[in-house]
């Protein structure tokens, strides 16, 4: 097939670099972040050739394209770009487009539909939201303003995935026993806008972004803690960088916030705790936000603990294939990825692999069922860190 | 009585201004001003006007108003040198700067008078400028030994100069003599270079210092006074016979930084059969003082408590030589600290046949030959994370390494991971491709992961051609590592200051007009110093750097014209303020009095700029003269925008936009300056006050200031003054900085009508 002159537009291309810094122009083609992308392993996305693709203008070809919707937005290709090139971001500008060339992936019409109406992408009722709670000590912020101490921003996927609930729960037990009184948005939390943004929705993330910094501002704590990378992530750095908004309270996830309470004593860990851990570094709080030390330091803390790493940690860590709509979209493939990432950690011969992300947890858990014979546990670091306190 | 020479050009200038008017009105201007004109004033009955005028009328001072001062300011000079000082004129460019560009006549004839009267202004405060002349040792002072360092001091003894050859190391060769073959012929290096080193090591008029570094240099071109300091060899050169006993009897086992770690060696060594000078070392570091070389050498040369010793010696001229390094890639995501992953460097210590296992390719964790070899290419090049350039020369000696392995063992797999070849050069090509033909593998993606893998490594990589991720995996990964300045290298710019660039090489005056001169008068850079290159350039180089200091210490004195700067010693407060500022080591701080070394002095005039006293003044573009200057010409027309105009680029823009006959508004006037970097902000501000329009500087492009930084300097002033022309209410955007090189004259224009358009 040849490429027709008329299909080269210099003009779309130009338009995009100039929105974007630092972006495909320059990019010389080396590849080396398509040898390491987890969307080119599940699929026949190269990150690469819409860098190329987006340097000719080839404006059709790419928003048309199948492949785009198999970027995670890991970040890996950000990290290992000698030439300092941002393809995710140019990826995420490409869907952004596609979307609105009509072009959008059908597969996430539920997600998008389900935000427009209840503020989650999980089509459930906002009174839902309340569940995961039942029986704790937590005050709902909307009512009573000021009435705690931080405020805890679940996040969509902890709340309505009953699988998570532990996690979160194990959260509010870790902070009463540093005698931190726990606030909620309860019914009015609403979803961080980061997945409708990954999937191409600007104005529905717009909508949701502002409503959000009004609802932080407005809950009267001077800390907003997090269970879930994805919304940190957003709410800290894109809501930032797209000029959403001055958020007061500081933005911190929990395993930043806990390993802060051990390092100044203000949460005694008493109890052995007999496993062997792996941990895998949620590419929101790492490669995004830069979060390496605070959960291992969690881990190292707690005693009786046999704490293993894995060959690829850190800014090396793969991706566990949920991210950037790929779990919504097709969720095998990303089932497909924590496999992958599954027979790594297996290899430290851990019982149990954790993480601090509630979209890790989901998707890794659903890893364990596909591989079947694994012997490992599925635990957020915050579980496992509520084993080793007394009741 | 100052006299001017109007010149008609034929139609050139005749047909665009009214001569015979203006003659009349500078005749009729004041007393002590005479007015003449001329068809051609460049002939030799023009030139015979000037000279019989300024005889007949004991002129004081001449102004030439004709062509550029750059078409023939130099027949003007000597003309008037042959009368009276030199330098006592001025020229009024009427012809490109006012004629060409100015289609009314009337309008051509009054710009004209203001460009006349500003260079009368300026010539009333000429003085005699004198010159000096200073002697000159015929001595030679080359840093580095490498292949640059020893042709260049071969190419100098040759030629009739004595060289001073420092080393750092305990042989002169640097990396060649390290290497197996060389490319694209395959010669053996060794066998190539050994005659070079035999001959640098036998001609008399070179002292090799080996084990030595330069650590001060004081004086000026021509007579560099140089501080070497000589690291204790702890044997006495003069008695060592490198015998080699105590080698054999030392029971130390070190590694060996001459190979690269790749071997061992005792602590008492020498680098190579070949070194020169010929004699063994000790190595303090690993050294057990067990005494057991003492004892065993017959030449009673051991000598433990040699101290290092520093002395002086005085040259005319320095070459800088000091080579690269390659970046050190251990702990970095190269994984260099692995045992199977090595740097070419010490792929090259394996392959020698001198080498540990005598040029056999054996891997270093457990001396098996390697089944899959990969060579990675670009490894911290072209990466902004370690090395931002190309390091040019890696794509061919890694064909090179490739090639002659796969003729030796052609079962072993061979893959070479690159972005792009660059074989540009002679031959090069067709050596690129015979390595293909060969069955070598190349994989076109930069490898974006190694991944240890026990003993071996995983290699991640795209196949770009056909856009497959690869996983490989190697037995022996060779990373083609870029090239850094040496320490060497890096430390002559705080020795020499010699001014080096953003990647730390050091950098030419002109990369591609002067690519081995510096900014210092007598300093000289060739080979890997300046830039990665191969071989063969690091020759060219050292070769044109032995022509360029022969010109340079041809005579037994150099003569230099003083225009350049001077102190007045009254108001001095030696702050060292002018020091700090120039880039050529011009202010000698260390006497009694501050005082300008003239033959360092470039005379751009940074220092003046800088004084806080006026104590600095630069003879010729005097403080007072550029304001008088301006003072004419805004006393003709007081709507006038001054143009501060570089030597190098804005001045000869502003003549190219004449050359072209493109329109300039009258109201343009220019005043030339040596660099932009001259140009005060009293300069900037005055003529605002004097009632101009506007005023502008026309610098450099930025990165291509002849004085290094004279641009950059401006651009800080002109964001100062703009400032303080807001405050004054005058209105900063009425001066601006615009940076052209000499051939844009269009840009001359461009910026001739914006400021036309803004000070409106």
């Amino acid at each position: 097939m040849v490429i027709k002159d008329e299909e080269m537009d210099f003009e779309f291309s130009k338009k995009l670099e100039k929105e974007l810094a630092n972006s495909f122009a320059k990019c010389f083609q080396c590849g080396t972040c398509t040898a390491r992308c987890p969307g080119g392993i599940i699929s026949d996305y190269r990150t690469r050739k819409f860098m190329r693709m987006a340097q000719l203008g080839l404006k059709d070809k790419i928003l048309s394209s199948d492949e785009i919707w198999n970027c995670t937005t890991c970040s890996t290709c950000k990290i290992l770009c000698p030439w300092e090139v941002d393809p995710l971001s140019t990826i995420l500008k490409l869907r952004r487009e596609a979307v609105r060339a009509g072009h959008e992936n059908k597969k996430h019409d539920p997600l998008v539909k389900s935000l427009a109406n209840y503020d989650n992408p999980w089509l459930q009722p906002r009174s839902a939201r309340r569940k995961w709670y039942k029986g704790l000590d937590v005050v709902d912020l909307t009512e009573n303003p000021g009435g705690a101490d931080v405020l805890y921003y679940v996040g969509c996927t902890a709340t309505f995935d009953k699988r998570l609930w532990g996690m979160a729960r194990a959260v509010i037990r870790v902070l009463g026993k540093a005698g931190i009184k726990v606030g909620v948005l309860g019914k009015d939390e609403k979803c961080c806008g980061g997945t409708v943004r990954g999937v191409g929705h600007p104005e529905m993330f717009e909508a949701l972004a502002k409503q959000n910094v009004e609802d932080f501002n407005k809950a009267g704590v001077d800390t907003v803690i997090f269970s879930c990378p994805g919304c940190l992530n957003t709410i800290k750095n894109t809501y930032k960088a797209e000029q959403m908004g001055e958020i007061k309270p500081k933005l911190v996830h929990v395993v930043e916030f806990v390993s802060q309470l051990i390092k100044d004593g203000k949460l005694k860990l008493d109890k052995d705790v007999k496993r062997i851990v792996t941990y895998h570094d949620p590419c929101h709080l790492g490669k995004h936000c830069e979060v390496f030390d605070a959960p291992r330091d969690i881990l190292k803390a707690i005693p009786g603990l046999d704490f293993r790493e894995m060959k690829f940690i850190m800014k090396d860590s793969w991706c566990c294939g949920a991210g950037g709509g790929v779990k919504t979209a097709y969720p095998e493939r990303a089932t497909e990825l924590a496999v992958n990432r599954l027979n790594q950690a297996e290899e430290t011969e851990a019982d149990t692999i954790c993480s601090a992300c509630s979209f890790c947890y989901q998707n890794l858990l659903d890893g364990l069922v596909a591989k079947k014979d694994s012997k490992m546990e599925m635990k957020d670091v915050m579980e496992i860190l509520a084993e080793a306190i007394e009741e | 009585m100052i006299g001017v020479f109007i010149c008609f050009c034929g139609q050139n200038i005749g047909g665009y201004i009214n001569v015979p008017e203006l003659t009349d009105y500078f005749n009729n201007w004041r007393d002590d001003v005479v007015a003449f004109n001329t068809t051609f004033l460049c002939s030799e009955i023009g030139q015979d006007l000037i000279k019989d005028k300024i005889e007949e009328l004991n002129l004081d001072a001449v102004v030439v108003a004709s062509c550029s001062p750059k078409h023939h300011g130099g027949i003007f000079q000597n003309c008037i040198g042959q009368k009276m000082n030199q330098y006592r004129w001025e020229f009024a460019n009427i012809r490109e700067q006012c004629a060409w560009v100015t289609p009314n006549k009337k309008n051509a004839t009054e710009k004209a008078k203001a460009i006349i009267a500003g260079a009368i202004e300026k010539a009333m405060l000429m003085n005699d400028i004198g010159s000096t002349r200073v002697p000159v040792t015929k001595d030679v002072l080359i840093i580095g030994g490498g292949i640059a360092g020893m042709h260049g001091s071969l190419e100098l003894t040759d030629k009739g100069f004595h060289v001073h050859m420092v080393e750092k190391k305990e042989t002169i060769g640097g990396h060649m003599v390290q290497f197996d073959r060389v490319f694209p012929t395959d010669d053996c290096a060794m066998c190539t270079s050994s005659p070079i080193l035999a001959e640098v090591a036998m001609d008399p008029l070179i002292d090799i210092y080996s084990l030595s570094e330069v650590i001060e240099v004081k004086g000026r071109p021509g007579e560099y006074r140089v501080t070497i300091r000589r690291n204790p060899r702890y044997i006495d050169e003069s008695k060592c016979t490198a015998c080699g006993d105590c080698t054999t009897h030392c029971p130390v086992e070190a590694w060996s930084e001459w190979h690269y770690g790749m071997a061992t060696r005792a602590a008492t060594y020498k680098p190579l059969a070949q070194a020169v000078p010929l004699k063994n070392r000790i190595e303090k570091e690993s050294c057990i003082r067990c005494g057991t070389c003492e004892n065993v050498c017959k030449a009673n040369a051991i000598m433990y408590d040699q101290q290092p010793e520093e002395f002086e010696i005085t040259v005319g001229a320095i070459m800088i030589s000091t080579g690269y390094d390659i970046l050190d890639l251990s702990n970095t995501e190269y994984h260099q600290e692995h045992p199977n992953v090595i740097s070419h460097l010490q792929l090259e210590a394996i392959k020698v046949p001198s080498g540990p296992t005598a040029g056999e390719i054996l891997r270093p964790s457990d001396g098996k030959m390697p089944k899959h070899l990969v060579f990675v290419l670009c490894a911290g090049s072209r990466d902004r994370r370690h090395n931002v350039y190309c390091s040019k020369v890696c794509c061919m000696y890694t064909t090179k390494n490739a090639r002659l392995i796969k003729s030796e063992h052609p079962e072993m797999k061979i893959t070479i991971c690159y972005i792009d070849v660059r074989a540009a050069g002679r031959g090069y090509e067709e050596y690129f491709d015979k390595a293909r033909e060969m069955g070598i593998n190349y994989v076109r993606g930069n490898v974006s992961e190694i991944v240890p893998n026990g003993e071996d490594l995983i290699l991640r990589v795209e196949d770009t051609f056909t856009g497959e991720p690869l996983e490989m995996e190697a037995d022996l990964v060779v990373l083609s590592s870029g090239m850094i300045p040496s320490q060497g290298t890096r430390d002559m710019s705080e020795v020499i200051h010699v001014v080096s660039g953003a990647d730390k090489f050091l950098a030419p005056v002109h990369v591609k007009i002067a690519p081995v001169d510096t900014a210092n008068t007598g300093v000289y850079i060739a080979g890997t110093v300046e830039a990665p290159k191969p071989i063969q350039e690091c020759i060219t180089d050292a070769g044109l750097v032995a022509s360029r200091i022969s010109t340079f210490l041809k005579d037994p004195e150099i003569e230099i014209d003083l225009k350049t700067s001077k102190i007045n010693p009254e108001i001095c407060i030696k702050c060292g303020t002018c020091a700090d500022n120039c880039v050529y080591d011009a202010i000698d701080t260390t006497g009694e009095d501050f005082k300008v070394q003239d033959v360092s002095c470039q005379a751009c005039g940074k220092c003046s700029v800088v004084c806080p006293t006026g104590a600095i003044d630069l003879q010729l573009f005097t403080e007072d003269q550029l304001i008088k200057q301006v003072d004419g010409i805004l006393a003709e027309d007081k709507d006038s925008i001054i143009g501060f105009c570089c030597y190098q680029c804005g001045y000869n823009a502003a003549d190219l936009a004449g050359t072209a006959k493109a329109f300039i508004d009258p109201k343009i006037k220019v005043v030339l300056v040596p660099c932009s970097g001259r140009v005060t902000i009293q300069h900037m501000l005055y003529p605002f006050f004097k009632g101009a329009k506007g005023v502008f500087v026309a610098a450099c492009l930025e990165g291509q200031c002849h004085y290094i930084d004279g641009n950059l300097q401006a651009k800080e002033k002109v964001k100062l003054a703009k400032k303080s022309l807001d405050l004054m209410g005058i209105g900063g955007r009425k001066l601006n900085l615009f940076n052209m090189s000499s051939a844009e004259g269009p840009k001359f224009v461009a910026a001739s009508k914006r400021m036309v358009e803004i000070c409106q």
